[in-house]
């Protein structure tokens, strides 16, 4: 090993040989003489890193540069909006969000869900003034004479091929024959009827399952 | 939102009267319901229930002069 004594000469360059094992110091270094170029791929570890608060996450921020992203709220999730990251309630299923457009209308039975739910249903009184009770999907009943009624639905079905069953009660309580007829996609007429003649009835109801539009 | 206090009135092929009564839930107005439920073709009035006989014991025999039915025609 080469060594020197006084001035060392400016025509010999100095090799790490030269310097004698951990005698240089951070503070032999120049300012930002230490870059990218001298670190070794993969060789900074989470440990030299500085501190983050837990739960922040680290991101690319409008600059280019890191940042932490704040912590988010209890249940909520990392969305995107395709420039930055935010937090966002949970798209889970909240109460009242299923709606019809939700549910299967799958080729497979089993999967099904939509044709499992009634289409139409309606109760009226047929009696005296009539008057609907309530409804679901009914836009207005019709009444064209004694014990015969139509319902005409608000959002029409997609086609006539549904089942429907109706019941009514005659004057007295006894129940009164009823069937449908006449049916299609905005209509289904029930006629009320004790033994030979059409008789008003209190309450009528009807209850329709089928395919949708 | 229909307005559950009017009826709709038309002429069947029979002659007897027939009566629309709109739904509270139906988002349609009272003449949309007119349009749409009355068959076509039909010419209809649309008046307030009140109008309407509660007494139904003759409702086969129920009629309307047809030049009383001046509010619209069934689509």
């Amino acid at each position: 090993m080469a060594k020197y004594l006084g001035n060392r000469p400016t025509a010999v360059p100095l090799t790490s040989a030269d310097i004698q094992d951990g005698v240089i110091t951070a503070a032999d270094l120049g300012a930002d003489s230490v870059d990218s170029s001298e670190l070794v791929d993969n060789s900074v570890t989470l440990a030299k890193m500085a501190g983050l608060a837990r739960g922040k996450l680290i991101y690319g921020d409008a600059s280019g540069d890191p940042a932490a992203l704040a912590v988010g709220a209890a249940d909520e999730v990392l969305t995107h909006d395709g420039t930055d990251f935010d937090w966002a309630a949970a798209g889970g299923v909240d109460d009242g969000d299923v709606t019809m457009a939700k549910l299967s209308t799958s080729g497979t039975e089993s999967d099904n869900v939509e044709n499992r739910v009634c289409k139409v249903w309606v109760q009226f009184n047929g009696t005296g003034t009539v008057a609907i009770q309530s409804d679901f999907n009914v836009g207005s009943i019709s009444d064209y004479d004694t014990g015969q009624y139509g319902v005409n639905f608000s959002t029409g079905l997609g086609d006539n091929d549904f089942a429907a069953v109706s019941g009514g009660v005659c004057a007295g309580g006894y129940g009164a024959n009823t069937r449908v007829n006449d049916l299609s996609t905005s209509l289904c007429k029930i006629d009320n009827y004790s033994t030979s003649s059409y008789t008003d009835s209190a309450i009528v109801t009807l209850v329709l399952m089928g395919n949708s539009a | 939102m229909a307005d559950i206090n009017k009826r709709i009135i038309y002429t069947q092929d029979n002659g007897v009267v027939a009566v629309i009564v709109p739904s509270k839930n139906e988002k349609r107005t009272v003449d949309e319901i007119a349009k749409k439920d009355v068959p076509t073709g039909k010419k209809y009035k649309i008046v307030d229930v009140s109008e309407v006989s509660s007494d139904r014991t003759f409702r086969h025999a129920w009629e309307i002069d047809e030049a009383e039915l001046t509010d619209g025609v069934g689509d």
